[in-house]
């Protein structure tokens, strides 16, 4: 029942008769799941097109344009658009016609017309819930192979997020997940949802810092047809789309305090009420948290409620930054480059050693989306079979902020130093013998020794 | 007994309406706003002997003619738009289109009567 509830069919009617098309306008208009927009001319309504309903229905006999001509036009354009022909004429081959090239259904105009164009749309609505459950189920699929390839490595801090992300799978425990951004929050809210008895159900995920504050309410909650201008339909929220599978609520830090009241109280009694509504929806819903804010400080600076945070603080798993993770940072770097050569139909490359230790010294405030966007871009700047420390494209300053990350002897530092200063001025000696007041014959005998790079 | 014969009939409008007075409205003042033009651009094709749009018009004024329940020109409006189209029986269109705009001008005056408008 859900899914119905969830195709609202955005409808456009092309009508040039006034009087016929505001008929039809008001009569599906009455279906609350409905959103109708009516057009008296194809300029007009090519010029709206780019709204992508999800269906036509189209007067054939346009003065402006044979209906034919705009049905091709639709199917160019947008293919997956239907288009129901209402025609005045009882004409078989025309009709077959507008079929075979696309056309949903085709009604003639009689008394009957409206019924029919109803029950054509029900009929549409029905396929159209059957496609999206169909979308749901590949990206089902779809999202447990892509956890799998980014949940990946063996350090200590991961295998501790694993062990709870396989705790939290057994039950139905809300679970907050804490972390910098880029550690792959929303991949254990998956990880955890996939395994878990809900994995048929839906996975909805939504980014509380993304949506408009006005708009955030009614995204969570839903709201009934004319609550607020604009509220041309029936919508239901993310609460209701997430019914018996899992609501992520990314970036709950951000909530507004208001909001974060009526959340408590959904929380609480574990039923909506669509805003504009009265009637209450009862809801089962797993709810995972993440946020890059420290909670328990906003709690104290009475910007996020005590009482919401004990209720959502659940089972806590704490993502360590990518810096913390030691080798796993040599095993994400070899998995992504593996797959983007795969991807683009490449050979595999390697890593050098340098470059491996060029990307242990590196902090990645990014975490692990960086790391992504770095090694695919070494695959590209490297033209033979190895990654060199010059194909890996890093923020040297970020590079050196980690310095002291990694306990080194004293002459390693000074090399260290060096290096990072021959990177940044390309391996211009002079230069940098001037800007760390060294002599340049010193910087010449560690180049020669081996010490410094300056290919 | 001619003068005081109802040409509409509201039924199917109101069917549609959801009890919303306002709509029935609405469609009743469309109606009187926007008759007197397609009927005029029937006459225009006709004096023009331009068949084709004689057919088209027509056409247009069918489904609003059925759903107003103006059931004395459900025939002669498809007799019209046939004629047209086919290019058959073509000296029976002006008589056809001249009933057509005194029914619908005698039908507009019921409505304003009806509705205060």
């Amino acid at each position: 029942m859900s899914m119905k509830n969830s195709n609202n069919l955005k409808i456009f009617i092309l009508e040039d008769d006034a009087w016929y098309g505001s008929m039809l306008q008001h009569y599906l208009s009455l279906n609350p799941d409905f959103e109708v927009k009516r057009f008296d001319n194809s300029k007009d309504f090519f010029g709206k097109l780019y709204e992508q309903p999800d269906v036509v229905t189209l007067d054939y006999s346009m003065p402006d344009m044979d209906g034919s001509e705009v049905l091709k036009r639709i199917k160019e354009v947008h293919p997956g658009i239907q288009v129901i022909i209402i025609s005045g004429q009882e004409d078989v081959s025309t009709a077959i016609n507008l079929l075979k090239n696309g056309a949903f259904d085709y009604i003639v105009k009689d008394d009957e017309t409206k019924d029919r164009v109803w029950n054509s749309l029900m009929h549409l609505n029905e396929i159209n819930g059957l496609r999206k459950q169909v979308e749901h189920l590949k990206e089902q699929v779809g999202n447990k192979y892509d956890f799998s390839k980014f949940l990946i490595g063996t350090s200590d801090p991961i295998e501790k997020v694993f062990s709870l992300i396989d705790k939290a799978s057994k039950s139905n425990i809300t679970v907050s997940v804490t972390g910098e951004t880029g550690t792959g929050k929303e991949m254990v809210a998956k990880a955890i949802h996939y395994n878990s008895e809900r994995h048929k159900k839906a996975f909805v995920a939504v980014n509380v810092a993304a949506i408009p504050r006005d708009l955030i309410e009614s995204e969570l909650f839903g709201h009934e047809k004319g609550s607020f201008t604009g509220a041309n339909t029936r919508r239901i929220g993310k609460f209701e789309e997430a019914n018996n599978g899992t609501l992520f609520l990314d970036e709950i830090g951000e909530m507004d305090i208001n909001l974060q009241a009526k959340l408590l109280r959904v929380l609480q009694e574990r039923e909506i009420t669509r805003v504009g509504g009265n009637e209450t929806v009862p809801i089962n819903v797993r709810i995972i948290v993440a946020t890059h804010r420290n909670l328990p400080e906003e709690v104290q600076n009475k910007t996020f409620r005590e009482d919401l945070y004990y209720r959502l603080i659940g089972l806590p798993i704490y993502l360590p930054p990518l810096r913390d993770r030691g080798n796993d940072i040599i095993i994400l770097a070899k998995h992504f480059m593996d797959g983007f050569c795969k991807e683009n139909g490449s050979d595999k490359k390697s890593i050098s050693s340098d470059a491996q230790q060029k990307l242990l010294s590196y902090p990645f405030p990014g975490n692990v989306r960086e790391l992504k966007s770095v090694m695919e871009l070494s695959v590209v700047l490297s033209d033979g079979e190895t990654v060199l420390p010059e194909h890996i494209s890093v923020n040297a300053t970020a590079s050196l902020n980690n310095l002291m990350s990694n306990e080194k002897s004293l002459k390693e530092y000074e090399t260290q130093i060096i290096q990072h200063f021959l990177d940044k001025y390309d391996k211009d000696v002079l230069l940098v013998a001037k800007k760390l007041d060294v002599g340049k014959s010193t910087l010449y005998r560690m180049i020669q020794a081996g010490e410094l790079k300056t290919k | 007994m001619e003068a005081t014969q109802k040409l509409y009939d509201l039924t199917m409008v109101e069917s549609i309406s959801g009890g919303d007075q306002g709509f029935i409205k609405k469609m009743v003042q469309l109606f009187i706003d926007t008759m007197p033009q397609n009927v005029g651009d029937l006459q225009t094709a006709l004096q023009q002997e331009n068949w084709e749009m004689v057919g088209k018009h027509a056409h247009k004024m069918k489904s609003t003619i059925d759903s107003m329940g103006i059931t004395l020109l459900k025939e002669d409006i498809r007799a019209i738009e046939s004629s047209g189209k086919n290019k058959i029986n073509l000296e029976l269109v002006p008589a056809l289109v001249t009933k057509v705009a005194e029914t619908i001008q005698k039908c507009i005056a019921q409505i304003k009567n009806d509705f205060g408008l």
